[in-house]
């Protein structure tokens, strides 16, 4: 699973990222005015030779190494820039995927491009396919290091942050949406557990205790607050709401005891397991509530050994 | 058992076809009551179920099981689809029931 999780990231980048983030932006361009005989300057500057002929910042057309070899041999007096230009040649735009800009330059044969905006005809860049490779690995480690530097400012910062005590607190809003696309709530409680780089078998249990709170927030309570608070010792959940309240919440707790109606059990959920999978992935649960006023329930999930 | 293989057994329909089937699971579950994953399917299975709403993936997902397989023909909602789709698990259809996709599977030595 490991390579492949690797292999589907690259591929990800390599559609995600674009032309603009690996195009050479820095380089000497000509007007159309200027001579041929400046066009081996401006190469040996470029360290490029692809030559864009600019008028008001629009590309109008490019010289390259074969149009100032046939100026050459022409042994024509000098000429402007315009006469050899090629204005046909292949452009790309700076928000086109690498992957994309490959094919074109593939398919056209080129090795250098010029990169304008689409609508203006502006330059903004260019792109040799002999540096790509390079750019294209120089970028990966760019996104790479992002990552890793992310995620382990998240997974570190009980220990980067000094102080007595670190409580992070995370505060959810569960809105009154239908049931069907319930859920949210605990897949996000989930990703915020996985970036603090809390154990794996601990998020699952979190997930599984909130996702089955979420899902009575909106099958009885017409949603609710949910309070994740993590610290290296615990996870502690406190789900709240404003709902009917439970009459009797020893018998709610029976397994297989339940009031759901139809709706719910359509749905794959109201056989009355609810609270024992909360209670069996806890360390320490509580549940407390009263008719008319709502429910309160605290999950409690440690996560140093006693 | 490799997610290959399972397509092979149960002649599956495979929905999202940029991911692996390379990979592998270790167990089935099999069931359309979704309290009953979150409370007895193991990590790292692979999910038989009738239920195709969004909540069949959400369990998927809090089980943390990558490989679902709707059965008896029944196809995922679209919702379901795409998120399994962002959590990057294999979804598959079988035209198989459950017993008779249950069936198959026990014989090919996959336990539950």
């Amino acid at each position: 699973m490991g390579k492949i999780k690797i292999v589907d990231r690259i591929q990800e980048m390599l559609y995600e990222l674009e032309v603009r983030s690996i195009m050479w932006t820095d380089f000497y361009t000509l007007h159309p005015h200027d001579m041929m005989s400046k066009v081996r300057k401006v190469m040996q500057r470029n360290r490029n030779t692809l030559v864009p002929i600019v008028l008001d910042k629009k590309l109008i057309g490019t010289l390259t190494i074969d149009n100032y070899i046939k100026w050459l041999n022409s042994k024509e007096k000098d000429k402007p820039v315009t006469r050899y230009m090629n204005v046909d040649s292949v452009t790309l735009h700076p928000q086109e995927p690498v992957i994309s800009a490959l094919r074109k330059m593939s398919d056209s044969k080129s090795i250098r491009v010029a990169v304008v905006e689409p609508e203006s005809n502006e330059l903004v860049g260019v792109i040799c396919r002999c540096n790509l490779f390079e750019d294209i690995l120089t970028q990966f480690d760019i996104v790479y290091k992002d990552e890793q530097v992310r995620h382990y400012r998240a997974s570190h910062i009980f220990e980067d942050v000094q102080a007595d005590a670190v409580n992070i607190s995370l505060l959810f809003h569960v809105a009154d949406t239908p049931m069907e696309f319930g859920g949210e709530i605990a897949s996000s409680i989930r990703t915020a557990l996985q970036n603090l780089g809390v154990n794996s078998d601990m998020i699952r249990r979190a997930g599984i205790a909130s996702y089955e709170a979420e899902m009575n927030l909106l099958a009885y309570a017409g949603g609710g607050e949910f309070q994740v608070d993590v610290n290296p010792k615990h996870i502690k959940i406190v789900i709240s709401d404003r709902g009917p309240g439970i009459p009797d919440v020893k018998q709610a707790m029976e397994p297989g005891y339940s009031t759901a109606p139809d709706w719910v059990r359509e749905l794959g959920f109201g056989a009355g397991m609810g609270l024992n999978n909360i209670d069996d992935c806890s360390d320490i649960f509580k549940i407390r509530s009263e008719v008319g006023v709502g429910t309160k329930l605290v999950i409690v999930i440690d996560l140093e050994e006693p | 058992m490799t997610i290959e293989k399972i397509i092979s057994i149960l002649d599956c329909k495979i929905l999202n076809l940029d991911v692996s089937t390379d990979s592998s699971v270790d167990s089935v579950y099999a069931t359309d009551l979704m309290s009953d994953v979150l409370a007895n399917c193991k990590k790292g299975s692979l999910l038989l179920t009738i239920l195709s709403n969004l909540q069949s993936v959400r369990a998927a997902e809090m089980t943390e099981v990558q490989v679902v397989c709707y059965v008896s023909g029944r196809q995922p909602k679209p919702e379901a689809l795409a998120h399994g789709k962002k959590k990057q698990m294999t979804i598959l259809t079988t035209d198989y029931s459950m017993y008779r996709a249950c069936s198959l599977l026990h014989d090919a030595g996959l336990k539950e």
